[in-house]
């Protein structure tokens, strides 16, 4: 079922029949009227009771013809770039062999499409065999769209019931790809023990050396720095680049909370979406082993991995999975203890895998996910578009506890970006904000610890 | 104008002039009252039918009801219209009181914590300030935190609540502004710190 169908509460292919109540005051009238009339005692006037009993029993009797359309639905282009328009010709034909005296129809239209010219609905009444069409244009956004049905309302000519149908067409499939771009966040301390591209820090053998840190139980004896122990009489373990492989889940905030706006129409998970794109081919670029999930109870789940063509399903998965479209789940999902899927994430993900949060952090959730992660192992950052506002005061409350959250994510230890996409949209309102480094450069990834005063 | 209005205003001049002229001449019409009642209701029922055919006939109308909305993005809300709709909905009256208890507490939690952060407050300053009032210069804004100082409130009665809130938020948005927002990429080391540990 297409997003669409959600305006009627029908699937498609269904229909149900309903009472408009245009006449449910007439019965009265037609009893009052015919009292009043025997009261007089005048025959004549009962003639005007008759009246309101003739369209009673009108309304009762007749029911809203049930439609038998044929519908041809043209789409201009089905592989638009975003922001393109593309036009929409629908052309209904009554093939019932009756007159529809009153006929409703609108093209159920994928959320997220916007029609910017035209209209998608229409009203009319047709002849056995006769034909009417409508043309509207909408602007191509993200995500795969389907138009796969047609809402319908007929009346009977009275107006006293209307037949609510979801006709189904002929599938047309819209695909809208957006190009993201390339860029990373800083990430922790976790790498697998796999050997990769990735140059980090570690702490056993190897050439170049890294840094120092303070010693942990268990270090290899051949890490520690003895001349560092000769001198202050303190126990160091040096660190080497080594070549390793990291595992970085890129985890989608796409509840419901998340689906709000600054204001522009686009919701902040189409932004995080972006985001989460950028991420995904800048962290791939650096050789890191790239997953992706959401934060929703619409599950999706890519496990962490590398190459082409992974990076092309992630890539494809952002772009068109359900768990990203632009309707906001409903509340809940199949499992009420785990409405947002959280607990589902953390028994897939594995211990070495390091998280990357996109969220608006509209809420406290975002925040609690970020520990939670944290607590457990995970090196955690949150890449977090703002869409907050500043025209009113409460809208200004908002922008101010959002900040607050952030601040507490720092506070935490888990590291923050602002998330600017490079049309601008959903950050650098809250002012001067910087965006995450771009050109598929990881620069700071190590892989056990390490506190700035051991560097 | 469209041609049912147009079809409407002819009935009305019509029953206006035909009036006009029973009064200035009763006795015209030689029926009686009730024939004249029984053809009236006859004629307005003929009417509504010949304009509802029309009507449905003519096809150009607007579509309307039963029909859902296409063509629109869903309505996605702004961050902080929850609670400028939380305070709308919640009245003056006592019934009230436990809807602008749960509005106030999160204006106080979003005012202590942005006490705290912006203004470098303990927890326990923050609180005090707010009990006093002392925490905003703005008088509306600090009432409603301290609201039970006072006197010339009914129990349960807060007429003002929907201006003070409005207030409180403003407030507590101000104190978020005048520090700016972090902009870079931080980590724990930047901000003041509450017991964080290395790894």
């Amino acid at each position: 079922m297409t997003e669409s169908a959600l305006g009627t509460g029908l699937d498609r292919g269904e229909q149900r029949l309903e009472r408009t109540g245009r006449w449910a005051g007439v019965h009265g009238l037609a009893l009052a009227a015919t009292a009043a009339a025997i009261l007089v005692g005048k025959p004549v006037a009962i003639l005007a009771g008759l009246a309101g009993v003739g369209f009673a029993a009108y309304s009762r009797v007749m029911e809203a013809p049930e439609p038998e359309l044929s519908v041809e639905r043209h789409v201009s282009d089905t592989d638009p770039a975003p922001g393109e328009r593309v036009r929409v010709t629908l052309t209904v034909e009554n093939e019932s062999g009756a007159t529809l005296p009153d006929l409703r129809f609108a093209d159920d239209v994928p959320a997220g499409l916007a029609v910017v010219e035209g209209t998608a609905r229409h009203t009319t009444a047709l002849r056995p065999g006769k034909r009417a069409s409508i043309a509207y244009e909408f602007e191509a956004v993200r995500g795969r769209h389907e138009f796969d049905s047609l809402t319908v309302v007929t009346r009977d000519l009275s107006g006293a019931s209307r037949r609510v149908a979801r006709e189904a067409t002929e599938r047309s499939t819209v695909v809208c790809r957006p190009t993201y771009e390339d860029r990373t966040a800083p990430l922790g301390d976790l790498a697998t023990q796999l050997t990769g591209g990735q140059p980090v820090s570690a702490t056993g053998d190897g050439i170049a050396f890294h840094s120092l840190r303070e010693y942990r139980t268990g270090d290899p004896l051949g890490s520690v720095d003895w001349n560092r122990f000769a001198k202050e009489g303190e126990l160091a373990t040096r660190r080497f680049d080594q070549p390793r492989t990291v595992k970085v889940v890129v985890l989608v905030d796409a509840r419901a909370a998340a689906y709000v706006t600054a204001g522009d129409g686009h919701p902040a998970v189409d932004t995080c979406v972006h985001a989460a794109g950028a991420l995904v081919g800048g962290l791939a670029d650096a050789d890191c082993h790239v997953g992706l999930a959401a934060l929703s109870p619409r599950d999706c789940w890519v496990p962490p991995a590398s190459g082409r063509t992974h990076r092309e399903r992630l890539l494809d998965t952002l772009t068109t999975h359900d768990a990203f479209g632009w309707r906001p789940p409903s509340e809940g999902g199949d499992d009420p203890s785990d409405e947002d899927g959280f607990d589902r994430l953390l028994t897939r993900l594995s211990g070495d895998a390091q998280v990357v949060v996109c969220s608006p952090v509209v809420d406290d959730r975002p925040v609690e996910v970020a520990r939670a992660l944290d607590a457990r192992g995970h090196d955690v950052t949150v890449a977090s578009p703002d869409v907050t506002a500043a025209d009113s005061a409460y809208r200004r409350f908002a922008a101010t506890e959002r900040r607050i959250r952030l601040d507490e994510c720092r506070r935490s230890g888990v590291p923050v970006v602002e998330w600017a996409d490079a049309d601008g949209r959903g950050p650098g309102r809250s002012g001067g904000t910087t965006a995450a480094a771009t050109g598929g450069h990881n620069g700071d990834v190590a892989t056990d610890g390490g506190a700035d005063r051991w560097r | 104008m469209s041609r049912r209005r147009s079809a409407l205003l002819a009935v009305g001049v019509a029953a206006v002039a035909a009036g006009v002229v029973l009064t200035l001449r009763p006795g015209l019409v030689s029926f009686d009252w009730a024939t004249l009642v029984t053809l009236g209701v006859w004629a307005a029922a003929l009417v509504g039918v010949a304009l509802a055919a029309v009507e449905r006939f003519d096809g150009g109308g607007a579509p309307a009801g039963g029909l859902p909305r296409s063509g629109e993005r869903p309505d996605y809300g702004v961050p902080g219209d929850d609670l400028a709709a939380a305070v709308a909905d919640a009245g003056a009256g006592e019934r009230d009181a436990a809807d602008r208890d749960r509005v106030r507490e999160r204006l106080r939690a979003g005012a202590a914590d942005a006490f705290e952060r912006f203004d470098g407050a303990t927890p326990g300053d923050a609180e005090r300030r707010l009990d006093e009032g002392s925490w905003t210069d703005d008088s509306d804004a600090a009432a409603l935190f301290a609201e039970g100082d006072d006197e010339s409130l009914h129990e349960g009665v807060d007429p003002d609540f929907d201006r003070r809130a409005e207030r409180a938020a403003a407030a507590v948005a101000r104190l978020g502004d005048g520090s700016g927002s972090r902009t870079a990429t931080t980590r724990d080391s930047d901000v003041p710190q509450q017991g964080v540990a290395d790894d």
